[in-house]
């Protein structure tokens, strides 16, 4: 279930807030577990036990590791039974294929491939549940007793299928004790609204060029298309993952929970290495704390360190699916954040145009790369976009989407922000503007026989 | 709970509030609203509650049953679609759901790519059918959709398929297995006036079907009806597949015309029917579907007065409109859409032994048409 569906506004969340809101406070953890349960098992019901398996290896390794405190081995024992129970489910349903495929080309072996759906979220949750028995590891935080507390920690449907990567320091005392407080569920209302927009009404909308685009076939586009096509990957994709962090952050506010934020305006960054620090910030905070410190960071000299951000740019690319493309991508952005560590940073901070054009013009690449999973279609796709071939097809793609264009970029930057914030200060005015965009947005929905979610793939 | 509370909140968080009345009767009034079994508009049969059995519940065809169930039937759902369609075109959209908007209210169909190895594969059963009877003279018509002969109306760059070469194409390959093909690029060229497609309708008007019978008669040589001497007639208000699909507020509406054209008897698949034409769809949505009582398995049509012979016509909706006039040309016409066709078609040719076939497609259907197999049979 995704929450851009008509099944899920008018069916579960009817349903699961009437129950939740009228459960007394002791039970509502219970309620929440139950309804994340059936919302994680919706689409795939067999996968039901994993889930299961999930939260009670990560409850027992961390109940493990504070009941054997003075033993370091046994803590090492139960910290390590997670870690490959977690990295082994992520690996196995993830990874399998892409390695058999590997194996297959490089040995020409015929290993059929097992071909296995990817249980709901399972990117997200694995290193949710992960970095908690780290952090009982490392005594940062003690061991959950309550099991149903647990429970609903792990599988906790906001943000269960793509994020924020909710760790559970951020949100264990809101676990324990949250009050209910109708000025937050209205904060969590707004932002679900302007999440749920972002998505269907820009996202989908300008993604439709891309799919078109792709449908087509990459040879027989011209420049300007592909050009333009790119661009408006670059929009889907922001609006699609930054709207579903914002539902998704609005549906805890609506349930008592404060998610951290997940996207700072990506767009407007100088620099690679500023964007990674505005876009998909939980992961980029994960992967630092989990994988970056561990192996030294840049405590270990010059070399180390660059061998260090080899390493956690290569497994970025690796989690965000399983093809070399995405290898290719987070290498990528491991070369440019290296070339400006070495010296671009500070030329970048003097000229501001100068930014904005390398900003605009290496991540349109980069997306390139990672829309594009086979290889030589990449390859297609590139000579198009640099050895110039004309064309009037662009004409009517620019036409058609010309407005959307034209929102999209506007929405991508913080230009609109003071107007909505008066906006929002009148209240018949504040009515309106999210009544429109539920209306609109549900008119997409009912409408849209094109509503794929691109981060299903991880 | 106080009731002043609740006002109090109410007043205070009136997004929240408002939001939550939406879902809830939004759930409400969708569970009241009995469910459809078909949709006029989109001319398909609605999902149904699906059955609830442990097995569909494990292989998730329950789940996912239900969740086109709750899509297909939620309530005012032509009123949703036509707001999206609204919607798009305050954002300046020249195009919705496949559908362009042409000039001069012309609705065209996005059309970009199609199945090459369909198209293939269906070139290959016309040889096939070919090789089963030689003896029968074929002949091949493929209509070209509206765009490709109104392309002055088309918006600039919509780089659609270019169906003439295609077209020429399929009649060379098909002359070498002696199929005479009807070339209808001059029937079927330029003007707006006459009205030769429809706007709102991806068909050809009764017009444009007359021309292209009028240049198979001239190739085949037999004579050809005029219609100065057949009663016109015509209906306003048919709003045609395109504007299904669009749904553009905006949308000009077509008129269909039908000409009272003598024939003895119509039988379809085995049963008498009253004339070439059911005047009952014209009160429906899909009047197109008036011509021939639409897409049926065998259509057999005899006319004394007409000029001695018989025509098997293997067609799709394009020759509905069409066959009226054929039938004043030839004393039989026996019409056969694959799509619905229940017997063998062999057993139909040994049986009704035509004096000649005419395949009639338009382009789109002719490459996706996946019934074609059937001719070997």
């Amino acid at each position: 279930m995704v929450f851009s569906s008509i099944l899920f506004l008018f069916r579960f969340m009817p349903i699961a807030f009437a129950v939740y809101y009228l459960t007394p406070r002791k039970q509502k953890n219970l309620v929440l577990l139950i309804l994340s349960l059936i919302f994680y098992s919706w689409g795939e019901v067999r996968y039901f036990p994993i889930m299961i398996a999930s939260i009670l290896v990560d409850y027992t390794a961390s109940r493990g590791i504070e009941s054997h405190r003075g033993d370091p081995k046994a803590c090492k024992a139960f910290l390590l039974m997670s870690v490959f129970f977690n990295l082994g489910m992520l690996g196995f349903f993830k990874y399998t294929d892409f390695f058999i495929e590997n194996i297959n080309a490089l040995l020409g072996t015929g290993i059929p491939l097992v071909g296995l759906t990817l249980p709901l979220g399972i990117s997200f949750y694995t290193f949710q549940t992960m970095s908690y028995t780290i952090d009982v590891y490392r005594g940062k935080v003690t061991a959950e007793q309550n099991l149903i507390d647990f429970g609903a920690f792990v599988v906790l449907f906001p943000q269960l299928i793509a994020g924020p990567i909710v760790r559970y320091t951020d949100i264990n005392r809101e676990l324990r004790e949250r009050k209910l407080d109708p000025g937050q569920i209205n904060d969590g209302v707004k932002l679900f609204l302007f999440g749920l927009g972002s998505k269907v009404l820009i996202a989908n909308n300008i993604g439709s060029l891309w799919t078109e685009v792709e449908q087509m076939g990459f040879a027989g586009i011209s420049t300007p298309l592909a050009w333009l096509a790119i661009l408006a990957y670059a929009f889907q994709i922001y609006f699609d993952f930054s709207g579903y962090s914002l539902m998704a952050i609005g549906l805890g506010k609506m349930l008592g929970f404060e998610f951290p934020k997940n996207f700072d305006f990506p767009y407007i960054s100088r620099s690679m290495t500023e964007f990674w620090r505005r876009w998909h910030m939980t992961l980029g905070s994960w992967i630092r704390e989990y994988l970056y410190f561990p192996l030294g960071g840049n405590r270990k000299g010059k070399a180390r360190n660059i061998l260090n951000l080899l390493i956690v740019w290569a497994a970025t690319g690796f989690w965000h699916g399983a093809d070399w493309n995405f290898i290719i991508w987070g290498l990528y952005f491991f070369v440019l954040l290296l070339i400006e560590k070495l010296f671009l940073l500070p030329v970048l901070e003097k000229h501001r145009w100068l930014a904005a054009a390398y900003l605009a013009f290496f991540l349109s690449l980069s997306w390139v790369i990672f829309a594009i999973t086979d290889l030589s279609a990449m390859g297609v796709y590139f000579t198009r976009l640099f050895a110039f071939e004309g064309g009037a097809d662009w004409i009517y793609y620019l036409r058609n989407y010309a407005v959307t264009f034209l929102l999209a970029g506007v929405l991508a930057t913080p230009a609109l922000k003071p107007v909505y914030q008066r906006l929002d200060r009148n209240r018949v005015l504040s009515v309106l503007f999210f009544g429109a965009i539920a209306f609109l947005s549900v008119a997409y929905l009912v409408d849209a026989s094109y509503n794929p979610f691109l981060y299903f793939r991880f | 709970m106080k009731i002043n509370t609740l006002v109090k909140w109410v007043k205070t968080y009136p997004v929240a509030f408002l939001f939550a009345l939406f879902l809830a009767s939004g759930f409400i009034a969708d569970s009241l609203t009995p469910t459809k079994a078909f949709s006029d508009l989109e001319n398909r049969y609605l999902q149904q509650f699906p059955r609830l059995t442990p097995n569909t519940l494990l292989d998730n065809s329950f789940t996912l049953k239900y969740e086109t169930y709750i899509n297909d039937q939620f309530v005012l759902r032509d009123g949703w679609i036509t707001l999206k369609s609204v919607a798009e075109a305050g954002l300046g959209k020249i195009e919705n759901n496949g559908v362009v908007y042409g000039k001069d209210h012309y609705l065209f169909e996005k059309y970009k790519t199609y199945d090459q190895e369909r198209f293939q594969a269906n070139l290959g059963y016309l040889e096939a059918f070919a090789e089963l009877y030689p003896e029968i003279p074929k002949s091949l018509m493929i209509v070209p959709s509206a765009y490709e002969m109104l392309s002055e109306l088309v918006p600039y760059g919509l780089e659609n398929v270019a169906q003439a070469p295609l077209i020429d194409s399929i009649y060379q390959r098909m002359a070498e297995h002696g199929f005479e093909s009807i070339p209808l690029d001059a029937a079927l060229s330029g003007a707006e006036e006459p009205q030769l497609y429809y706007r709102t309708d991806h068909h050809w008007t009764t017009l444009g079907a007359y021309r292209a019978y009028l240049a198979l008669c001239e190739r085949l040589g037999r004579p050809a009806v005029s219609l100065d001497g057949a009663a016109r007639h015509e209906q306003e208000g048919f709003y045609g597949t395109h504007f299904s699909k669009a749904k553009l507020f905006s949308a000009a509406p077509d008129t269909i015309v039908w000409y009272d054209l003598p024939v003895d008897s119509v039988v379809i698949d085995g049963e008498e029917k009253d004339g070439l034409y059911d005047l009952s769809k014209l009160a429906e949505r899909d009047k197109y579907a008036m011509f021939l009582y639409s897409n049926n398995g065998v259509t057999e049509i005899e006319n004394a007065a007409a000029p001695e012979g018989s025509i098997l016509v293997v067609k799709d909706s394009y020759a509905n409109s069409f066959v009226p006039f054929l039938a004043q040309s030839y004393r039989k016409v026996i019409v056969v859409d694959l799509r619905s066709l229940g017997e063998k078609i062999s057993e139909l040719i040994s049986r009704e032994r035509p004096d000649r076939v005419l395949f009639l497609y338009s382009f789109p259907n002719f490459v996706s048409d996946a019934n074609l197999p059937k001719l070997k049979y």
